[in-house]
């Protein structure tokens, strides 16, 4: 009655209907939150979010600071630091993303610092899969985050909106995540709702109310005491209260939040479950689809029902209780296993939860469904409903614990190989020769051209699923004509990882290994290592093989602490980078590479931000100053210059040492030009001096194509006026950052020509 | 304003009405299916989802939009892809050859076709059992209005739907470009047009000529049983038995053999590694690489090689009718150690279908 009263008196205010996805909903709560600081790292599925946050804040309609960190744990590390200076926080990720953050969440969480995460779900790693399950999500159960769930993209914007006010109540103080199903959820438009007045979002969420920061110099605070026993466990007491205040105060938020807008959620949401003998218990979007099944069920006269929460840490236990009492058989699906725990962590949280009742009866089974983002067909949810329904009319468990849709693959198929491994005689057959130059001191490189070339097979297949005009496969083949003899690979992710590797596909002809953005080089370095190691001990023959890391997308801002570390340890390995000035895989993402002012999808260019907003990372330099023996940088196109810098890395990595290259590579989906005239493309940046081809060898630079001398410098706007994501600025309202940009190319190349000049530097 | 929302022609047996687009990327169907699902949506009052099957960002590769209408008040929850669509658009012919394009389709389906030839013919093609066939050129209606072939497929979709309005479909696409291309918007308007006016539709009953189409869903044959664990892939070099012909947009470079002088700056310049070379020995005894010429299975048609070439060896061609597959399959791939000819000594059995030298004919 009075909940009614209350209702009659809120003037609801005006909502406007919409066709937008997950995604975008996350984005419109966030923009009506107007969140201080977002810090970020991409990550599909949820690096929309950031994009689109991005878009706004070039156009003004945000004044959120966006922060492009250089991986999710120094995302979630921008994120604590920004949380702790009293202001609103936001950041998005997925998968692996998440587990990278991970180490993060609990100092976010212990310190007691509110911020919300909106963790779009996807299948974590490995293999590498993009697309949606809950592994990721589960693994944060034990943060000391609250998480909400949202499963659809109306539940999106309402949990974003609902996450601040839970997270920042006096008694909660705790981080939040709202969790969405990956792609399902998060990448289909349905018809939604939003509050027309941003005022009505900021009225509900309230002005942020932080007790403690570390911005007031008059009252100055330790934030993360070093803390033992037996002080942690009153701390970790502490948190548990906040999360008991959670659960209780979370149905009044919901209330509120439901008298505003009309839409509401309860802690466990129950569809047709009243007088049902048989439930699912599913999480978001799968549960909206088995509603779907429940229907056919009941209309053919089955009691059937669904059973989701809409929130699970804290687990709504005795709702789940509540709603399971008179069931007499529960099936739990859960989008993940917990591998050896008999039941996926769902699966174990409603067993627990109803053994708290003495008297419940309910029968329990477990099924693992939808792994990968394997779809959820309302087909699937009738037959997990048929199968609790058996054991509710048999009265107990068959089979407690099964996988939903795996499938054990046709027996006629065998493994048979299309191609033999190329032969050491094939890829070596002295056609491009590196040998020690007493007088010069330095290695010199004598070889065949292109038409020779030929007759050296390529290491990688054709048949692989680049773009049209990719610039990543020209580099690798001219550098490995360069290589002689066996090769091992490993790519970090990106997109000569996904394009060459399309299970049960391989483009690699060569044994190939991938390993994560951030990791690849300390991998390599392991295998090098145990290489040698085996090679001492006599159990295999030395000197074989040679190994290279093939890097691009971005890969070296996650992975530049590994490749440092490879780097000073020195193994015999080579690093190549593709440099395609962004994060290409995942669509255009600015990476540090990225060049200033550059149009990307995180880096919009409009009257209040001109493109990306500082200058390149000069990662060759960064390698120089590692001391290793050799660094080089080419780009496809200039006669074999890459393929003898290739045999020269060999040489060195041949005599113990550790080898970086990068070469400029066009990128013919996202720099937006002709993707006929990608090889130009590379010159004209390599003309400009924005991209100098040099290298370094014992620590001496040598500037080995200059156009300078060669008569063929061009300004650095001919170059940005040949692509789309940087023609933009030669526009006279981003003349400062065209300014800018041309003054450090001229800084860095006058730097290099000093270099090459004088032995010393 | 809305209008009351049109009652639609068919429904599943969850009261949906469905649709799929099939397409490669880089075509545009992602965001027809988003346009008019919008205008279904927003213009027409129904409800409905949109959503397209994601892999990484890339062209060239199948991609399928899928689009879901149902009555307003019918509460949308499955989040599937649409297996049997009411409406099937296929926005490049080659994919009629792909397995799979048109799995689902009901007897009485519609099926829009982007494909410049008559619509007997293409029900031939896609050896259609029965239902609607609705087919147009978009590529050629996309190059004289400078547009994109998706608003052209979009106008007959909505031509053949016969219950998605018009207009309401206009104003998402004027409303799309408006934002950030409004000079496109005109173009787009009347590339729309042309689509609904020109499609040429044209029903055909079962008359037992083809076999009715199955509904099929990707099996893999792979799986726990038979594939290696930890996901390992244990036959390298494998992708030489994709086919990637349908990621060319309809143009391929054409090798003139008289004209080479077997530089091998196309080998160095090409991302696909299309080119063929042969170890010749001359009478002198002397061996060099002569170039056979692009195996265009593996071709995405980006002229790179076209733009290198600097005896014009390499021309640009339209795919035209009087080119054509020879598929031999002796002329496949890179030769040396292709296959392990060694071990069972007889060449490789490759698929003829998938073969792709184009030759000229006569």
């Amino acid at each position: 009655m009075l909940a009614h009263e209350e209702q009659t008196r809120v003037k609801a205010p005006a909502q406007v209907t919409a066709f937008k996805k997950g995604n975008e909903m996350a984005v419109l709560a966030a923009k009506q939150i107007n969140y201080h600081i977002m810090g970020y790292y991409p990550i599909t599925p949820s690096t929309e979010i950031a994009e689109e946050l991005d878009e706004l804040y070039s156009q003004g309609q945000i004044q959120t600071k966006l922060i492009p960190a250089d991986g999710e744990h120094g995302a979630a590390g921008i994120c604590f630091g920004a949380s702790t200076g009293g202001g609103r926080v936001l950041n998005a990720t997925s998968a692996n993303g998440l587990l990278y953050a991970m180490e993060q969440l609990p100092v976010q969480s212990g310190t007691r610092f509110p911020m919300v995460l909106n963790v779009v779900t996807r299948s974590v790693s490995g293999p590498l899969d993009i697309r949606g399950d809950h592994s990721d999500i589960m693994m944060a159960l034990n943060a000391g985050w609250i998480i909400l769930l949202a499963r659809n993209p109306q539940a999106v914007y309402d949990m974003n909106i609902i996450a601040v006010r839970i997270g920042e109540h006096p008694d909660v103080r705790l981080p939040v995540i709202v969790a969405t199903d990956g792609f399902f959820t998060s990448h289909q438009k349905r018809r939604v709702q939003y509050f027309e007045d941003d005022q009505v979002v900021r009225d509900f969420v309230g002005q942020p109310h932080m007790p403690i920061t570390s911005l007031d110099p008059s009252q100055p605070v330790t934030i993360g005491a070093y803390m033992n026993d037996p002080d942690l466990i009153n701390n970790k007491y502490q948190l548990k209260l906040a999360m008991d205040a959670a659960e209780r105060l979370l149905p009044d938020i919901f209330a509120e939040y439901g008298r505003l807008s009309g839409r509401t959620y309860p802690l466990v949401e129950g569809y047709r479950i009243e007088d049902a003998d048989a439930t699912l218990f599913l999480l978001n979007s799968a549960a909206e689809a088995a509603k779907d099944a429940v229907d056919k069920l009941r209309s053919e006269g089955h009691k059937v029902g669904v059973l989701s929460p809409n929130v699970i840490r804290p687990f709504p236990a005795a709702g789940v209780r509540r709603r399971l009492s008179g069931v007499k058989a529960v099936l739990i699906a859960d989008r993940a296993d917990s591998y050896g725990a008999h039941g996926g962590n769902m699966a174990l949280e409603v067993k627990a939860a109803l053994k708290d009742d003495p008297r419940n009866q309910t029968l329990c089974l477990s099924r693992v469904y939808g792994l990968g983002g394997k779809d959820f067909y309302t087909e699937d949810a009738e037959q997990l409903l048929k199968t609790a329904m058996a054991a509710a009319e048999l009265g107990r468990v068959e089979i407690p614990f099964d996988y939903l849709g795996a499938t054990a693959g046709d027996s006629q198929v065998r493994p048979e190989r299309v191609q033999a491994p190329l032969r050491k005689e094939d890829v070596s057959q002295g056609l491009v020769k590196a040998e020690w130059d007493e007088e010069a001191g330095k290695v010199k490189v004598s070889g065949a051209g292109p038409r020779q070339l030929t007759a050296i097979p390529d290491r990688i297949a054709p048949g692989h699923g680049a773009c049209p005009g990719c610039g990543i496969f020209p580099t690798l083949s001219q550098f490995l004509k360069g290589i002689e003899g066996h090769v091992v690979l490993l790519f970090h992710t990106g997109c000569g990882m996904i394009v060459t590797t399309p299970f049960p596909y391989s483009s690699h002809r060569v044994t190939y290994i991938h390993n994560l953005f951030q990791n690849g080089s300390a991998t390599l370095s392991g295998l090098v290592e145990m290489y040698r190691e085996r090679a001492r001990r006599g159990e295999l023959p030395g000197d074989e093989i040679t190994f290279i890391m093939v890097s691009g997308d971005g890969g070296l801002d996650i992975g530049m602490g590994p490749l440092i570390g490879t780097a000073l340890r020195g193994h015999p390995m080579i690093v190549l980078e593709y440099d395609n000035q962004g994060y290409m895989n995942t669509g255009h993402q600015l990476s540090y590479a990225t060049p200033l002012g550059d149009a990307t999808s995180t880096s919009h260019p409009g009257r209040f931000q001109s493109g990306k907003t500082f200058q390149q990372k000069d990662t060759p330099q960064i390698m120089a100053a590692t001391h290793i023996p050799y660094v080089f940088t080419s780009v496809e196109g200039l006669a074999t210059d890459l393929v003898r810098k290739a045999a020269k890395a060999q040489w060195y990595v041949r005599h113990g040492g550790f080898v970086y290259g990068q070469t400029l590579s066009v990128c013919s989906l996202n720099w937006r030009y002709n993707e006929r005239i990608g090889t130009k493309v590379v010159k004209a940046a390599v003309d400009s001096c924005l991209f100098p081809v040099y290298e370094i060898e014992n620590g001496k630079t040598a500037i080995t194509y200059d156009p300078e001398a060669r008569g063929k410098r061009i300004p650095v706007s001919e170059w940005l006026a040949m692509t789309g994501k940087s023609r933009h600025l030669l526009k006279p309202d981003y003349s400062d950052t065209l300014h800018a940009l041309e003054q450090e190319v001229e800084r860095r190349w006058r730097r290099l020509k000093a270099m090459h000049e004088h032995p010393l530097l | 304003m809305v209008m009351s929302p049109p009652s639609l022609p068919k429904t599943n047996e969850l009261g949906f009405y469905e649709m799929r687009f099939d397409s490669v990327g880089g075509l545009g169907a992602n965001l027809a299916g988003q346009l008019l699902a919008q205008a279904a949506v927003l213009g027409q009052g129904l409800n409905g989802a949109h959503f397209s099957s994601y892999g990484s960002e890339k062209k060239g590769s199948p991609v399928k939009s899928f689009v879901r209408l149902g009555p307003p008040d019918r509460e949308l929850r499955t989040s599937n892809p649409v297996d049997r669509p009411h409406l099937l658009a296929v926005f490049h012919h080659c994919l009629l050859k792909v397995a799979g394009t048109l799995s689902g389709l009901y007897p009485d389906s519609i099926l829009v076709v982007n494909v410049p030839d008559a619509v007997d013919d293409v029900r031939e093609r896609a050896k259609l059992p029965s239902g609607t066939l609705a087919v147009l050129n978009a590529l050629d209606i996309a190059v004289q209005e400078n547009t994109r072939i998706n608003t052209a497929i979009l106008g007959a979709i909505v031509k053949a739907s016969g219950f998605l309005d018009p207009s309401a479909v206009k104003e998402a696409i004027a409303n799309s470009f408006g934002k950030n291309h409004p000079d496109k918007v005109k173009s787009n308007l009347k590339t729309f047009d042309r689509g609904f006016n020109e499609v040429k539709i044209k029903e055909f009953p079962f008359d037992g000529r083809f076999e009715p189409i199955p509904t099929t869903r990707y099996v893999p044959p792979w799986g726990y049983a038979n594939a290696p664990i930890g996901g390992i892939i244990i036959n390298p070099g494998n992708t030489v038995l994709k086919d990637l012909s349908a990621s060319r947009q309809g143009i391929f470079p054409l090798y003139h053999r008289d004209r080479c002088i077997d530089c091998g700056l196309c080998a160095m310049t090409c991302p696909d590694y299309v080119f063929v070379w042969d170890r010749v020995t001359d009478k002198g005894g002397h061996t060099n690489m002569v170039l056979r010429g692009p195996n265009l299975q593996y071709c995405k048609g980006c002229l790179k090689c076209v733009e290198i070439c600097p005896v014009e060896a390499l021309t640009e061609e339209c795919e035209r009718p009087e080119f054509r597959f020879t598929g031999d399959p002796q002329l496949w791939g890179p030769i040396e150690a292709l296959v392990d000819l060694e071990r069972d000594n007889e060449p490789a059995k490759w698929p003829q279908e998938e073969g792709a030298w184009w030759r000229r004919v006569g």
